[in-house]
């Protein structure tokens, strides 16, 4: 009930409902990618190559996006790049909330040594600028699909350690907490029980809005080499081919751009108006 | 009777920094409870009554063990818990509960009342069959609808509130009760509700209650003993009515006095004692007596040496040369 009021809330906000439809978009992409493309994104046709989009001169509607210097269908790789782009962003989030949350609360709730310790560490994360690291990280690991996952969630647990360890500080300080304690209940399933369904709402918003961050960052290690390797297809790895063509034929790095750029904002729109919805406080 | 806690000696002090001090300096200690010797009988309500500051919270959470003691002996039930690691605590909890101040921060708001009430229980390895009964059961008790588990703490109000801690406090049947100001955050009219709950309650499940309270008039309700609190001690202790009616601690008479009389006849009659000067600061208590620098009856002992609480009749202790000193020595 509560969850279906907060569901029409964010839809009822325009940035929301734009959102929302563009995460529909690209999980549809993501799930019936093969059975929605027109064509084998990998398959090549030197006959067809460089075909513009379908509304300019020479273009045909045969490929509604173009070809790119393969004679590959544009449309039908941008629909392929969005399984990427969805796996990356997901668990590559996933993976820094379990870290960032989990140390957050301990952090939090203990304090003393070992929040001095995890939040020095934060520190020193976030004083190496993020590409960097990852890219480092993804020279040691190799490129991949798998191991950009890891790269990326390896990176970005810091945001969410130090939003859990500052609402940890202050929630463990309320009544209800202790009355957790005259419970006997000991100090992990306090953790569990009483301050995580607390944070939870941050969290979440948090982690929509970081899943944007994740499929841009994945398109910038992919157009670097570093992330997505054929035959997986990334956004990224597509304006990195399509770089060398700008000038002749812009709509190969173009459209996986614009597909980068609707599907960030889409998504940001849809954590604000998420944000506004849960957690109106955390402007 | 069988006493269900005894204290000896109790001391919580914290450490504090000032914002001046260098990190080398030692630190000075705020003496929150400072020797506290407390006793309660099975089935009795002990009121701990003393203004914002005198220790009275300190000393009931230090009593349930959510604080570490700093020195002294708790003893629940005949055993000593003192020493009791958080591990070892978790089955004794059965035993001693907590109703906080404010029901809005003491129920998690992302919580459904039916995982409030039972959460003592879950922890305490009730199965959950039994725990759902068990809720239905308590939520009757206090006076709520059972149907009401599922809703939120946010859609009831501070009287409701406060019956739902009460009702999570009572689930495992404890012995005894800490009550740490339960209705002084509550309207007037729902505080008298929430007093004759607990009264009745008490009755019927034999529990005792430790009540902290700043109202006097609350405490008079609810109360066998009272022992009164002054920057961490007990400064005088004793039956209800000879505490309220023949309070022999200067502090206690002038607490006493601040309190509004009802009729308007008797106003004027007694005389009101208007202390000067704030509480000293607990980091840096008096020497001697700690109401000395307050009080309208102090002398040179009291500057020197601390007074002992000593018995003035066989249900009366106070702490203070001048009440205990025979009067021809005066």
């Amino acid at each position: 009930m509560r969850t279906w009021s907060r569901v029409r809330g964010v839809l009822r906000d325009p940035g929301g409902l734009f959102g929302a439809l563009v995460i529909a978009l690209i999980l549809i992409a993501a799930i019936a990618g093969p059975a929605l493309a027109p064509y084998d994104p990998s398959a090549q046709s030197l006959e067809t190559r460089h075909l513009p989009p379908f509304w300019m001169d020479g273009g045909s509607t045969a490929h509604l996006l173009g070809t790119d210097q393969l004679g590959r269908d544009l449309a039908s790789r941008v629909i392929q790049g969005a399984r990427v782009s969805t796996i990356v962003g997901v668990a590559a989030v996933l993976m820094q909330v379990l870290v960032g949350v989990t140390l957050g609360l301990l952090a939090g709730y203990w304090r003393g040594a070992l929040d001095a310790v995890i939040m020095r560490l934060a520190d020193v994360w976030l004083a190496v600028p993020f590409l960097v690291l990852a890219m480092a990280l993804a020279v040691v690991l190799g490129p991949g699909l798998w191991s950009t996952v890891l790269v990326l969630g390896a990176v970005g647990w810091v945001t969410f350690a130090r939003i859990v360890r500052a609402q940890t500080l202050s929630i463990r300080e309320r009544d209800f907490v202790l009355a957790s304690r005259v419970a006997g209940a000991r100090p992990i399933r306090t953790m569990r029980a009483e301050i995580l369904p607390n944070v939870a709402a941050s969290v979440i918003v948090v982690a929509t809005l970081q899943v944007s961050q994740m499929i841009i960052a994945e398109a910038a290690l992919s157009f670097l080499g570093l992330g997505i390797q054929p035959p997986d297809v990334g956004w990224g790895s597509m304006i990195a081919e399509g770089r060398d063509s700008l000038s002749s034929a812009w709509w190969v790095a173009a459209v996986p751009g614009a597909a980068l750029v609707i599907a960030t904002l889409g998504i940001n729109l849809f954590g604000d108006a998420l944000r506004d919805e849960l957690d109106p406080r955390i402007r | 009777m069988p006493r269900i806690l005894e204290v000896t000696g109790l001391k919580k002090h914290f450490p504090h920094r000032s914002r001046n001090t260098l990190p080398w300096r030692p630190r000075t200690m705020v003496k929150s409870v400072d020797g506290v010797d407390l006793d309660l009988e099975v089935g009795e309500t002990l009121a701990i009554v003393g203004e914002s500051g005198s220790g009275k919270t300190t000393l009931a959470r230090t009593v349930l063990k959510l604080y570490e003691p700093t020195a002294g002996r708790i003893v629940l039930d005949g055993a000593d818990i003192t020493e009791h690691s958080l591990r070892r605590m978790t089955p004794i909890r059965r035993n001693m509960q907590m109703v906080f101040q404010d029901p809005v921060g003491s129920l998690n708001p992302r919580a459904e009342v039916a995982a409030i009430v039972e959460e003592p229980l879950r922890v305490q390895g009730m199965r959950p069959a039994e725990r759902r009964r068990r809720v239905a059961e308590m939520l009757e008790l206090v006076g709520l609808n059972p149907g009401y588990g599922s809703r939120y703490p946010h859609e009831f109000s501070g009287g409701q509130r406060q019956r739902i801690a009460i009702a999570r406090a009572l689930s495992v049947d404890p012995k005894l009760v800490v009550l740490d100001e339960p209705v002084s955050a509550l309207d007037v009219s729902i505080q008298a509700q929430i007093i004759n709950l607990l009264v009745e309650l008490r009755r019927e499940l034999s529990m005792s209650y430790l009540f902290i309270s700043h109202d006097l008039g609350v405490v008079r309700q609810i109360a066998d003993r009272i022992a009164v609190m002054y920057l961490g001690r007990i400064v005088e202790e004793g039956a209800r009515d000879d505490v309220l009616l023949a309070p022999k601690h200067p502090y206690t008479q002038a607490l006493l006095s601040a309190v509004p009389i009802d009729n308007p006849a008797l106003r004027g009659v007694r005389r009101r004692r208007v202390l000067a000067g704030d509480t000293p600061n607990p980091a840096n208590p008096p020497t001697g007596c700690p109401f000395r620098t307050r009080c309208w009856l102090a002398t040179d002992t009291c500057a020197t040496t601390a007074p002992e609480l000593l018995s003035v009749s066989p249900t009366q202790r106070v702490s203070c040369h001048v009440a205990t000193e025979p009067p021809q020595t005066r």
